[in-house]
């Protein structure tokens, strides 16, 4: 059975002080049902990502607030936790509960709620992905991707400039996305002159905290945008039983799954929305793609020209990324995929592609504990 | 935080530390933390280490060596307190590193 989307919609990303994450859920199913002239019977089911709300708010069992939110039509409401995949899973779950033939039209949902709390206690909270012993140490997440990027850099002779042409370019897509959390252009001197998170990781390295949410409706009715196929695997918790720091293997192997399932070649994308949340895993990920070979995405990336933005192919993150659109983390995974919707129907206003046909999101939990790949075709 | 007060599993998670006790590896990456989470931020900045052991197995952990850490120094795992909530939770130590 093939599996189409019908439309998408995000909330502004950003510190969202005057909306909690029921508003931000609220205002997603509205939009979309009143735009799509549904109401709630006319749904099989919603699928929600979030991953913070119990951790840092005492709020769980958001199935039951998402059915008084949908009048309470009593409909199956599935949450999904997965880190920051917690939305690319939800989606992963409404895909395979339309192929297996139990509806006919479902909302996805990511949403997230962060800004409520100190740097401190989402920085702890965030760190529950972490392993045991991890915790014990006392890594971070910007902790954990500068012991890659440590050895990335010493490793390929590239330098801190390297990673903040990531940041740099993933900016100037967001001064072109009005959703975007961080709308400013930035230059490789102001991510060099930005204070250290962690070392070698600057706060321009980091993506932000954020509030949001995005929705998308999947259908089994034929529409513009097929949803040709989206894959999970999964990787080591632990930093330290991995065989090789620089291969995200779930990157890896989610990819594989996803272009085999899909039929078309990593050469063949026209776009990428791949997960940044630090500016090293936009680089690693690239080459757990197969976009780049080992070691060549830094060089690749340097090619990226403010002046031709479109030039290099594919054409990565024009949301922004998580850098510069915001992470709101079990919405992200949704929004890299309404990205990709709104390029493939011509909705992507000043950032539009013109003539993408086919485009891949990848969604990463963790520092590479899983991964989700889902792959749209025009 | 609620890992690090409990008594009875910090005594499980604990448990297991004695095996690394004394064991020797290097060093193959490393950052400072300046952006800690609740109870670290006292002690930051930091510098988290990943040692390979000679017996090729890994482990994360804090260095608390004096020298300056470098990418393939010798360091040793020794017993340090990791955290402690506040003046009522209980001590919680874990393994560190310190230069060979």
């Amino acid at each position: 059975m093939k599996i189409y989307i019908k439309d998408y919609y995000q909330t502004k990303f950003g510190e969202l002080w005057d909306k909690s994450l029921t508003d931000l859920i609220f205002e997603t199913v509205s939009v979309l049902l009143k735009n799509n002239n549904l109401s709630a019977c006319d749904l099989s089911a919603v699928f929600v990502g979030n991953m913070l709300s119990g951790v840092l708010d005492d709020n769980l069992l958001l199935s039951a607030k998402i059915n008084e939110i949908l009048s309470n039509a009593g409909l199956p409401v599935i949450r999904s936790e997965a880190a920051c995949a917690s939305g690319a899973v939800a989606f992963f779950n409404a895909v395979n509960f339309l192929k297996s033939g139990q509806g006919k039209t479902v909302l996805v949902l990511g949403v997230e709620k962060m800004t409520d709390f100190s740097s401190e206690e989402v920085t702890t909270a965030l760190a529950s992905a972490l392993s045991g012993p991890e915790q014990l140490a006392g890594l971070t997440f910007p902790g954990a991707y500068a012991l890659m990027a440590k050895v990335y850099l010493e490793k390929y002779g590239y330098t801190q400039e390297h990673l903040a042409n990531v940041a740099v370019a993933n900016h100037f897509w967001g001064s072109l996305n009005p959703k975007a959390q961080f709308r400013q252009k930035i230059s490789v001197s102001d991510v060099l002159n930005s204070a250290y998170v962690a070392d070698p990781l600057k706060i321009y390295d980091c993506s932000p905290i954020s509030d949001g949410c995005a929705g998308l409706l999947l259908t089994t009715e034929k529409t513009a945008v097929e949803v040709s196929a989206c894959s999970v695997a999964t990787d080591t918790l632990s930093l330290s039983e991995r065989k090789d720091l620089l291969v995200l293997d779930s990157v890896a192997r989610s990819a594989e799954l996803a272009l085999t399932s899909a039929g078309v070649s990593i050469q063949e994308i026209d776009l990428l929305e791949v997960h940044d949340c630090f500016t090293i895993a936009q680089l690693l990920v690239l080459e757990s793609l197969g976009v780049c070979g080992k070691g060549e995405a830094g060089d690749w990336f340097a090619d990226f020209d403010q002046n031709k933005p479109f030039a290099l192919r594919p054409v990565v993150n024009t949301s922004g990324g998580l850098k510069s659109c915001g992470h709101p983390v079990g919405a992200t995974g949704v929004k890299q995929i309404g990205e990709l919707f709104l390029q493939l129907s011509n909705k992507a206003g000043a950032r539009q592609v013109s003539g993408a046909k086919v485009g891949l999101a990848q969604n990463t939990a963790g520092s590479g504990g899983l991964s989700v790949v889902s792959i749209l075709t025009r | 935080m609620k890992s690090f007060k409990n008594p009875v599993k910090i005594w499980r998670r604990q448990a297991k530390i004695r095996s690394y006790l004394g064991k020797v590896g290097k060093v193959l990456s490393f950052t400072v933390i300046r952006s800690a989470g609740l109870g670290f931020s006292k002690f930051s900045p930091y510098v988290v280490v990943l040692v390979e052991f000679d017996d090729k197995t890994k482990l994360i952990g804090q260095y608390q060596g004096i020298a300056e850490v470098k990418i393939g120094m010798k360091v040793k795992a020794v017993v340090r307190l990791a955290i402690q909530e506040d003046d009522d939770s209980p001590l919680v130590y874990s393994i560190k590193f310190v230069q060979l």
